[in-house]
């Protein structure tokens, strides 16, 4: 028998742990817990335990079931072997389903907020906006004269190599960074957005935790590591909810993944454990780095992100796309989406020196004009290059200052032919692909317009149906990622469903 | 109504749609849910074919009973009832079938436990489990000795995601309550693990 607990409010851990005790207890029970070290030992354990259970088998249905359902059924009540009586009015067919009558309430909610926050409290707090750009701007040698993001440092930008043909616009760029001022306070004013779907993914995200604050794609007994691409993906998910360490219910599952990040970071300022296929991982794992930082306006986050910038930088090869590995030139078309995503959100928080990658990201997009040959692996005449469209998209709507937007509605209407979720049924999984719902979400909200609408009530209602009763994702949702296991696809659809409240739209 | 249409009607409208005599909207409940309900018996019996059997007879029993179901009520609460009740049921009748005993007799070969103990679970202890260095098996043992109305919130809670409150909907007792089962099932986990890492 272990000792007994020291404290008396260690009875009440168990109810925290499962995200049951009232946000007001659960404030005071999160300071306790900061002090009291029998409480920090049995929350430990307790978590132990709960990893234990993560761990216990769970089983499929056998491929007959339902039909023996229906027969077992057929059998007790043969009235249903009628014709269905009459009486279904024609104009059900037109009436929207609770769920699409929610999601329209819902996004016209995020509407009417998104427009509050734009032209109410829009007013730049300039101290607050110096202390959250400090990060940045720190990273300059102090008392050189000549901090990233200044007008001097835009005039004396170059683009590296062939890319010198491109014209770099420092107007279009100046007036851009002075916006992203605004965009930068949208990201810091993100709440839980209440949404019970994401809640529940979160909660699963956060149970799925590893011990060592990492997430991995299989169960703890398959004996896979924790990596910084799930990790990151997870912590993505908290974070575009607003969950920080600094409060709330996954404060702790929130620090102890960002823990786990800083320790995997290299010298170099890669986070993983080697370069080579590292990329994407690293890119990923950087954003929550970078997202957090901005979140927390945390100097330790801000120059781990920072260093983490400067190796994506570093990394991008000379055509100027990202590969699997360090200026690899195999162009997985995620990695350069996940790349061009990370550099942007840098440059919106002050980061002027990802300006050349990023326009040198954009035109090798470009130039490849949304057909590459190698789609992430996926066959071309598939969805595959719809994919590799989204992100092209996405690239150039984050790294241009002026849209082409006939090429971005023709791309639109591209994606808009094949819905990345075909399949609803566990046999017709294969035909999904999570990537291009994910950066097909993040491009299209991006033009808004019709061309979103399309996308987004669809895409959201299927994402909804098909979350399991626990909060997460079947694991074989996304066969192109199979080994991310349901943290991959839990963590992805969680961020899927976040979309409206994580970014602003670039072009308001 | 095509396939995909049938997805976008949530579970009272499906509800709905079955009492009108359309078996479709049955189907579409029964694939919504039978990986939970199958999960559900399966943690509290170990037993696959059990698993299966229960969660079909469920689905059976559910149709009868539909006219109870409040369409404003959550469906998967009204399922975990009508899958709780069932196993309480055949735990009732295999301890009907079981030759009456004192609740403090112990057992015969050896085993010192009183009966009350016993019946959280016949498997073997999970010490004597990790003696075949079989730790999923430990576990599984660990959860088979909880009482059954700690199982159960157990299954409820950490297996299916369920919330306090719905757990307590389902098993038709207070907040409170489901509570104190959770904290005593897991610290009688986290002692049993505790044994086991020893």
């Amino acid at each position: 028998m272990s000792a007994p607990a020291e404290c008396g409010r260690a009875s009440e851990l168990t109810a925290f742990l499962q995200g049951e005790t009232a946000p007001e207890e659960a404030e005071g029970l999160r300071l306790h817990l900061e002090g009291c070290l029998p409480c920090g030992r049995e929350r430990a354990r307790l978590e132990k335990v709960r990893a234990a259970l993560l761990g216990v088998e769970r089983v499929e249905p056998s491929a007959d079931f339902t039909a023996r359902v229906r027969r077992s059924l057929l059998r007790a009540h043969p009235e249903f072997l009628a014709t269905p009586p009459p009486g279904k009015r024609w104009w059900r067919a037109f009436r929207p389903s609770p769920l699409v009558a929610l999601s329209l309430a819902a996004n016209a909610a995020l509407a009417l907020v998104a427009v509050w926050l734009f032209y109410f409290r829009a007013e730049p707090g300039e101290g607050a906006h110096e202390a959250t750009l400090r990060w940045a701007r720190g990273r300059a040698e102090p008392g050189s004269g000549r901090e990233p993001g200044s007008p001097s440092e835009l005039k004396g930008a170059a683009l590296p190599g062939d890319a010198n043909r491109v014209k770099l616009d420092h107007e279009a760029w100046q007036g851009r960074m002075g916006r992203d001022r605004h965009r930068l306070k949208f990201i810091e004013d993100r709440k839980p957005g209440g949404d019970k779907a994401v809640a529940a993914a979160l909660e699963w995200l956060a149970r799925a935790q590893r011990p060592d604050g990492g997430w991995a794609g299989a169960s703890p007994q398959a004996g896979q590591a924790s990596s910084p691409h799930l990790t990151g993906l997870s912590l993505l998910a908290f974070l575009g909810e607003g969950h920080t360490p600094a409060g709330g219910p996954h404060a702790g599952a929130v620090r102890r993944g960002l823990d786990f990040l800083l320790g995997e970071q290299r010298a170099s300022g890669l986070v993983g454990t080697e370069p080579e296929g590292a990329m994407m991982g690293h890119a990923i794992a950087g954003m929550a780095l970078l997202e957090a930082a901005i979140l927390m306006r945390d100097e330790r986050l801000a120059a781990a992100a920072a260093a983490a910038v400067s190796f994506t930088v570093s990394a991008q090869n000379r055509t100027g796309g990202w590969g699997r590995s360090w200026r690899g030139e195999d162009h997985d078309p995620f990695v350069v989406g996940w790349q061009v995503t990370f550099l942007r959100l840098a440059q919106v928080g002050g980061h002027a020196g990802v300006i050349c990658p990023l326009l040198q990201a954009d035109r090798r997009l470009r130039m490849a004009g949304g057909h590459e040959a190698d789609a992430g692996g996926r066959a071309s005449g598939s969805g595959g290059l719809r994919a590799v469209t989204a992100v092209g998209m996405l690239a150039h709507q984050m790294a241009s200052p002026a849209w082409d937007t006939r090429l971005l509605w023709s791309r639109a209407e591209t994606l808009l032919e094949l819905s990345p979720i075909p399949g609803m049924e566990k046999a017709s999984f294969g035909q999904n692909d999570l990537d291009f719902a994910y950066f097909g979400t993040l491009a299209l909200h991006q033009l808004g317009g019709e061309g979103w609408t399309r996308w987004w009530h669809p895409l959201r209602e299927k994402v909804l149906l098909l979350q399991a009763r626990d909060g997460s994702w079947p694991a074989d949702l996304d066969p192109w990622r199979a080994e991310g296991g349901q943290v991959h696809t839990t963590a992805l659809a969680a961020l899927i469903l976040e979309t409206p409240g994580r970014y602003p739209r670039m072009a308001e | 109504m095509h396939q995909n249409e049938w997805d976008l009607l949530s579970d009272a409208e499906l509800v709905a749609e079955v009492k009108r005599g359309r078996l479709a909207a049955f189907t579409r409940l029964v694939e919504r849910h039978q990986r939970s309900l199958i999960n559900f018996f399966y943690h509290v019996s170990w037993d696959r074919q059990i698993a299966e059997d229960c969660a079909q007879e469920v689905f059976l029993r559910l149709f009868s009973h539909l006219d109870r179901y409040e369409p404003q009520a959550k469906f998967s609460t009204f399922l975990f009832r009508v899958a709780r009740n069932l196993w309480i049921d055949r735990v009732r009748a295999a301890n009907a079938r079981a030759k009456p005993v004192s609740l403090e007799a112990v057992g015969a070969g050896g085993d010192e436990r009183p009966l009350q103990e016993r019946i959280a679970g016949n498997a073997a202890t999970p010490v004597e489990i990790l003696a075949e260095r079989d730790q999923r098996d430990a576990l599984r043992a660990a959860i088979e000795r909880l009482p059954e109305e700690q199982r159960v919130v157990v299954v409820l809670g950490e297996f299916e995601g369920l919330k306090y409150q719905e757990i307590g909907a389902i098993l038709d007792v207070p907040v409170g309550t489901v509570k104190s089962r959770m904290h005593a099932a897991m610290e009688k986990l986290k002692e049993m693990l505790l044994q086991v890492e020893a």
